[in-house]
């Protein structure tokens, strides 16, 4: 069924434009998702992330592009390649006069899916499947959403928003289905705005800005593409290193023995500098996601 | 019940069917039952509605086939002249606008759509649904008749109230097929329902008024209440010409909604 050879990708997009009218969606945007891998789709609300997945998807009319999935454009992929893909939109309505077992139940038959973990993701997630859904909180039906998801054992799991509305406990919980799911074979590609939560989950991001993609690959790479904190304390006063003169350094700051500055780039040479003087402490603030993030705002 | 979209769907209309029944029924019961107890005083009726001049009787259906003195010329006067058509079109507007204006308004679409149904399929199960719905809304319109005609010993033709209800059917059909036709070209409820309640009501006046004016008679030939109505079914039986008309419609504006609903965007 995904018959892939040496470095093909489950999911390949290339070049998705959409245009509403003369109103720009997206432009232009190409990525590309390795089996097995969880990828996620960066950036603040409006900036495209929706349009991407619905055009991926041929939800929407792309303008032009295309989206490959199991090395096949997507219009030509089997009834059963499909079942095996599941979305979870970022808005979406259920039909509330159904229960979430009659729901899920309907939406699975509509797959034609042979395995179904309705039961066990809805337990895992504290869900109440007999109730109507129009009685539910806007956090049970994210729940009921996120079972949906993952009920039928995709092998492509496309999440826009997956956690919006879920409470911290549960979202750490979500956060366990997938690195299970993930484990077993299941790749994802994760919309999200929520940093800390992509940063928890990916191993590369694309970072989405006015329907372009401006970057994308791996987190560790773009953790080493941002200015990293140090902090570094010598056996005596470090003024005569001279590191503000090394490249990439700012914000220098020397405290008696101790210095503390940013830096970006190579460490080669901070390296060799610091070496001349024997270093008691040395402590390198990583950034974090979001301020990564905000670099590219 | 839910194994595919056709029967989640069927599930669905059951209270609403279960309305309609309840209302058809007493409209039913009502209609056989002031007939029956004015059935004596027919002729002064008769004599009312023929001082009624003509262009009135044309607002009621056309005043052939308007004999009080038969019970099938008081149905064809109070319910197959407006207000069966009236039922008939809002179970097919509503029925159309539901398929993909209904669904995109309420945001369940995009879920359906994301397993592997794809539009094709989606869009054939829900035009079953509502040829269904129709079909049983008509069978219950006719069942009543049939049954309250035989309870107060009225003479109704059964060959002749099957051809009305097979036409009546027809035109609430291609009222939904262009109701379905507009929601899928524009994916908005409202304005799926104002336009195809005023293209109704337009369709039901261009019959009415251009027979009598000479100049725009041929007009008539655009309304599809012209096809409905015009050889009286309840009084001369099937009229294949116009069934087949209906039938064109519903059929042309049926495959035009699978064009334009394919390249729709679900949002």
């Amino acid at each position: 069924m995904t018959s892939k050879t040496k470095e093909e990708y489950i999911i390949e997009v290339s070049n998705l434009t959409k245009f509403y009218g003369k109103i720009k969606g997206i432009e232009n945007v190409s990525f590309h998702i390795k089996e097995g891998e969880i990828f996620g789709l960066m950036g603040p609300n409006g900036a495209g992330k929706t349009t991407t997945l619905r055009s991926m998807l041929n939800l929407i009319q792309s303008s032009s592009g295309e989206t490959r999935i199991f090395s096949k454009n997507l219009l030509n992929l089997s009834k059963i390649e499909m079942s095996s893909i599941s979305y979870l939109p970022g808005e979406f309505e259920m039909y509330g006069n159904l229960t979430g077992k009659e729901y899920l139940k309907y939406l699975s038959n509509l797959r034609k899916a042979k395995t179904n973990n309705t039961d066990i993701l809805a337990d895992r997630l504290d869900l109440d499947l007999s109730k109507k859904i129009n009685t539910l909180s806007k956090g049970n039906k994210q729940k009921i959403g996120i079972v949906m998801a993952f009920m039928n054992k995709p092998t492509i799991a496309i999440l826009d928003e997956p956690t919006s509305g879920l409470d911290p406990l549960k979202q750490q919980e979500f956060q366990n289905i997938v690195k299970e799911y993930n484990a077993e074979g299941c790749s994802v590609l994760l919309s999200s705005h929520i940093l800390h939560e992509i940063e928890e989950l990916c191993e590369r991001v694309g970072i989405i800005k006015d329907g372009n993609i401006i970057a994308s690959e791996q987190i560790s790479n773009l953790k080493n593409k941002t200015i990293k904190k140090y902090e570094i304390s010598f056996d005596k006063n470090p003024e005569k290193l001279q590191i503000s003169k090394i490249k990439g350094v700012s914000n220098l700051n020397i405290n008696e023995n101790t210095v503390t500055f940013n830096m970006q780039g190579n460490i080669d040479n901070l390296i060799k500098t610091i070496s001349k003087y024997k270093v008691i402490n040395l402590r390198i603030i990583e950034p974090d996601l979001e301020e990564i993030f905000l670099t590219y705002y | 019940m839910f194994k595919n979209v056709y029967l989640k769907n069927l599930r669905d209309m059951r209270n609403n069917l279960i309305y309609w029944t309840i209302g058809i029924t007493i409209l039913g019961f009502y209609i056989s039952y002031a007939y029956s107890s004015f059935a004596e005083d027919i002729d002064t009726w008769n004599e009312l509605l023929e001082s009624f001049p003509e262009e009135l009787m044309y607002f009621f259906g056309g005043s052939e086939g308007m004999d009080m003195s038969t019970f099938a010329g008081f149905l064809n006067l109070e319910i197959f002249g407006l207000m069966g058509p009236i039922m008939l079109i809002i179970v097919g507007i509503n029925s159309g606008t539901h398929i993909v204006a209904g669904e995109l308004n309420n945001k369940t679409l995009e879920m359906v759509m994301s397993t592997s149904i794809g539009k094709n399929k989606y869009l054939f199960q829900q035009i079953l649904v509502m040829i269904t719905r129709i079909v049983i809304i008509s069978i219950i319109l006719w069942s009543n008749f049939f049954i309250f005609a035989n309870l107060f010993n009225l003479d109704l033709d059964l060959k002749n109230l099957t051809a009305i209800m097979f036409h009546l059917a027809l035109l609430s059909l291609s009222v939904a097929s262009l109701s379905l036709l507009i929601g899928s070209i524009t994916g908005s409820k409202s304005t799926t329902l104002g336009l195809s309640a005023g293209i109704a009501v337009l369709s039901y006046f261009i019959n009415s008024i251009s027979p009598m004016i000479k100049s725009i008679e041929n007009l008539k030939y655009l309304s599809v209440f012209y096809y409905y109505k015009h050889s009286e079914p309840l009084i001369n039986g099937i009229n294949f010409e116009s069934i087949l008309v209906m039938l064109f419609v519903s059929l042309l504006f049926i495959i035009l909604s699978f064009v334009a609903f394919k390249y729709k965007d679900l949002y």
